[in-house]
């Protein structure tokens, strides 16, 4: 055992002094962020609150409600409609991919995700000519008889919006939902059928309940995406009533320069968002905390 | 007797749903491509009357008429691939420290810095574009081409540090602690290994910020309009009027987003085979 | 090559203090096994050694030199890593080339200093593989090679063992000590597992919660043990709590606390009354009455009952009942007791030990 020389005394802590590596890194990532993104998002949360001559008031919202209640309600009827209609075929297409493993079920497998990766511009494009009264969905159906040839189906509102948004949207919350499904294990599986369950049994009982998590996280993702989503309601409804908030921003600024009424509709877009946000944020803070700790 | 039935019955419906999910998937697609080689097509013909690539002629540039109302979308593409280029560049000379320091550090606060590069895929971002087109007014930037970078980046940056920040986190710590027990600096071991090691990864995530730039609308709808003209804003104004010179648009804009969609199946492939050494 | 020495090295996170005081001497050429639980501190005292964790108070000396604060790219102390951490984006011969190129060595001598190494770890013709392609024991070797090459002072090994199946583990532990024994390179070995320790190592520091418990020779650890964490680490053993009744110098007489007298030779007796008897399984006999003309003369043989008996092949595992302990002991496979059996047993006084909770 080697002496302990208690007479010497120990040195003095040491303290690593200077700054801490990551400051400088993060530096110009968070000033960029600051300044490009949290500025004006305040700025468009103060600006919402005050008037023309810049004193607070609550005047762009009444000007805002009275021009635009309409569209408020047609916004929230779309995003929470299409949400719903959004995650349910995603659920039921998921767990057919899930359930089945045939040669069918694998190519439908590859060929669904082509709509996750085509940006909304050019959906919308693709809308515009495959929904418009002569386009290519109202041909094909007079041809096959469904529709009168002289009164084609009008697309350009909220039927043709909700179908552009599931187009889009359909294959993104399987990937999210197939994701949380293969994470199952198959005796899960095996165990239900074997106990006789059939295909919507297995749905309900297993896939589902074992995956609210991906299932949420989905939801929220599609709800945020459809109520900010821009290009889509402005190519496809442009001028026409009902409309959504954004195109409703886009025509306060682009004609208007309104900024005061601009913010508000943007200022209610946030609190349309709210929730769906604040649980976003919650579980990808933890997500990404646990991930440091296992690291 | 009794299962074959049931046996048959399930294939049929698996058949429907197929050919349901064939319709509606690439109906939209067919009916771009269709808009894109119509000459001529009158309602209420099934297809057009007369087909010919006269819209591609025009858009690539090869020919050059005024009769047909379109032009060459050589000068956008250029641009848009330009912007891409550069905010690619700049954004991961930004995320790439970000995305280190997050993943190899415990930042205090680190929460804070977080929600921040998450709050823009949570709340709408119009709003924000909006009150950048004031500031920009302001000082300068508006209908610029620097201007349209900055909201790229916005874009850009937002994604990168999450793909850079799983990528540096994804690699065991072990293998710089090695670098350095045989000799190297942080310098050197940030440079030999760990960087060689994040490529696939961050490759990825330059690729994706490019796509994204790429396809960005909205912003540079607010902040470019109307002297930067990209193509996604190319393609906007014509769907206005043009609806062939649009559809020819639409389907070039296509191309990286398919290839993107190869590229990032291979490259996550690549990376799971690559990560188990 | 060089020695190695801590004083009194501190290293805290938080108010926890992760090593608490530790000392610490290894002689030039010596394998030193740091052996403790999880949590003990050895990781961490690993990871100050190496430069990866600056200690808050005390010194850490290489040679004589003051190395404490160096940073590791500068210390010149070989390192094998628990999951080896070989680089996977670069083959065999890049991995061990690595240091050695940033040492600015001529590139012939890179080559034929690698080759030379990997003969040794017997991997000639592996230059050209990637991590992936070889077998644990192999990434280990290379892993060992890689520190071997820079022809470090000082080597540390991060439970280096450990990730490999038990009949690759054995075999690699001899080749480890005579590995280290050929080059001659001071070593710190990690471990957790007590067998690995005893077979390697010169010396043995028992590490828990952040404190060396005893340091000395697999041997002298195990017979000696400091007190009772360090005999119940060092490989099974029975405890009998009892007050010293008598203690004359190198025996005491102590007295059980369900009443047993016993006898220990022990050379220095604890200077408290309250103790724990440690006798390990071997050190006690099953005493056979018609060989024994002995047994009335000796002391420490008490009755005993079987309380169970396990075949192990080899031996017999037995669980005996003594007044109120139950004490666990190998027996031969010849005579066999069956359970309920009442046996007379011998405790051996010169192995036994009083030891301190």
């Amino acid at each position: 055992m080697p002496v302990i020389r208690t007479a010497v005394a120990p040195p003095a802590a040491r303290r690593r002094g200077g700054i801490p590596p990551y400051i400088p890194l993060l530096i110009p990532a968070v000033a960029f962020m600051l300044l490009v993104y949290a500025f004006p998002f305040l700025s468009s949360i103060v600006t919402s609150f005050l008037d023309q001559q810049g004193v607070p008031s609550l005047s762009n919202y009444r000007r805002t409600v009275d021009l635009y209640a309409r569209d408020i309600i047609f916004t929230l009827l779309v995003s929470v409609s299409n949400t719903a209609g959004t995650i349910l075929l995603a659920i039921a297409l998921a767990a057919y991919l899930r359930v089945r493993n045939s040669r069918m079920s694998r190519f439908i497998g590859h060929v669904y995700k082509l709509g996750i990766f085509i940006p909304f511009v050019v959906v919308a494009q693709m809308m515009r000519t495959f929904l418009a009264p002569h386009g290519l969905l109202n041909v094909t159906l007079a041809r096959t008889g469904f529709i009168d040839i002289d009164s084609p189906l009008q697309l350009f509102n909220f039927s043709g919006l909700t179908f552009g948004f599931m187009w889009k949207l359909v294959p993104f919350a399987i990937l999210i939902i197939y994701g949380g499904f293969q994470m199952i294990d198959n005796s899960y599986l095996e165990a239900a059928r074997s106990t006789g369950a059939g295909f919507f049994a297995m749905v309900a009982r297993i896939l589902v309940p074992m995956n609210k998590s991906s299932i949420l996280v989905a939801t929220v993702l599609v709800y945020a995406q459809i109520v900010s989503c821009f290009t889509l309601p402005y190519m496809l409804l442009g001028g026409r009533t009902p409309t959504t908030i954004t195109v409703d921003i886009a025509h306060r600024v682009t004609y208007f320069r309104d900024y005061g009424s601009a913010n508000s509709l943007g200022v209610i877009s946030y609190a349309l968002v709210l929730v769906a946000a604040a649980y976003y944020l919650k579980t990808s803070v933890r997500q990404y905390r646990q991930g440091a700790d296992n690291a | 007797m009794h299962s074959t039935r049931k046996r048959l019955i399930r294939l049929t419906m698996e058949l429907v749903l197929l050919v349901t999910v064939l319709l509606v998937l690439l109906g939209p697609v067919l009916s771009l491509v269709l808009w894109s080689i119509a000459e001529t097509w009158y309602w209420p013909h099934a297809l057009p009357q007369q087909i010919g690539l006269q819209y591609w002629h025009q858009a690539l540039g090869i020919h050059v008429s005024l009769a047909i109302g379109a032009v060459s979308i050589l000068p956008a593409l250029l641009l848009s691939i330009s912007i891409a280029l550069v905010t690619v560049l700049i954004s991961m000379a930004i995320t790439i420290p970000a995305g280190y320091a997050l993943s190899k550090y415990r930042v205090p606060l680190g929460g804070l810095v977080l929600f921040l590069f998450l709050m823009p895929n949570a709340f709408p971002q119009m709003p924000v574009f909006v009150n950048l087109l004031r500031i920009y007014t302001r000082i300068g930037l508006a209908g610029t081409v620097p201007g349209v970078v900055i909201v790229h980046m916005l874009v850009g940056i937002v994604f990168g540090v999450w793909i850079t920040s799983a990528t540096f986190k994804s690699i065991p710590p072990g293998l710089q602690d090695a670098a350095r027990s045989v000799g190297a600096t942080k310098l050197i071991t940030f440079w030999r290994i760990t960087l060689p090691l994040a490529a696939p990864g961050l490759l990825a995530s330059a690729v994706f910020v490019f796509i994204k730039s790429l396809e960005e609308f909205t912003g540079t709808f607010f902040v470019g309009l109307p002297f930067v003209t990209t193509l996604p804003m190319m393609l906007y104004s014509a769907s206005g009027y043009n609806m062939q010179f649009a559809s020819v648009i639409a389907l070039v804009m296509l191309v990286p987003s398919v290839l993107f969609m190869v590229l990032v199946q291979k490259l996550l492939r690549a990376e799971y085979v690559g990560g188990m050494g | 090559m060089a020695d190695l020495r801590l004083e009194n090295v501190v290293k805290q996170y938080g108010r926890v203090k992760a090593i608490n005081g530790l000392n610490l001497e290894v002689p030039d050429g010596k394998l030193v096994t740091i052996l403790g639980p999880s949590g003990c501190g050895k990781t961490t005292t690993l990871r100050c050694l190496s430069g990866f964790l600056v200690p808050e108070y005390g010194r850490i000396f290489v040679g004589g030199k003051d190395v404490t604060e160096i940073p590791p790219e500068r210390r010149g102390i070989g390192m094998v890593f628990q999951n080896y951490a070989l680089w996977p984006h670069m083959t065999v011969y890049k991995n061990l080339a690595f240091g050695l190129q940033l040492r600015k060595i001529h590139k012939a001598a890179i080559k034929s200093k690698v080759e030379q190494v990997l003969a040794t770890v017997r991997l000639s013709g592996y230059e050209d593989r990637y991590p992936r392609e070889l077998s644990g024991g192999q990434q280990q070797r290379v892993a060992l090679a890689r520190a071997l090459v820079l022809e470090p002072e000082i080597l540390l090994l991060d439970e280096p063992l450990s990730n490999l199946d038990a009949i690759l583990r054995e075999q690699m532990r001899f080749e480890l000590a005579q590995l280290q024994k050929r080059f001659g390179i001071t070593t710190i070995y990690v471990t957790h597992d007590q067998t690995e320790a005893m077979v390697i190592s010169d010396t043995v520091v028992l590490m828990n919660e952040g404190r060396s418990m005893q340091q000395g020779s697999p041997a002298d650890i195990y017979r000696n043990p400091a007190n009772k964490f360090v005999a119940g680490f060092m490989g099974m053993t029975n405890f009998l709590e009892a007050q010293i009744v008598e203690a004359l110098n190198g025996f005491a007489k102590v007295r059980t606390t369900d009443g047993l007298e016993l006898v220990v030779e022990q050379s220095v007796i604890p200077d408290q009354s309250d103790v724990c008897i440690m006798i390990r399984p071997e050190h006690i006999a099953f005493l056979n009455e018609t060989n024994d003309p002995r047994e009335n003369e000796e002391h420490n043989i008490c009755d005993a009952r079987v309380t169970r008996a396990t075949y192990l092949g080899g031996t017999v595992d037995y669980e005996l009942t003594i007044g109120e302990h139950r004490i666990r002991t190998l027996g031969d496979t010849q005579p066999r007791y069956q359970v309920n059996q009442e046996v007379r047993v011998r405790l051996d006084s010169e192995q036994m030990r009083l030891v301190c909770n």
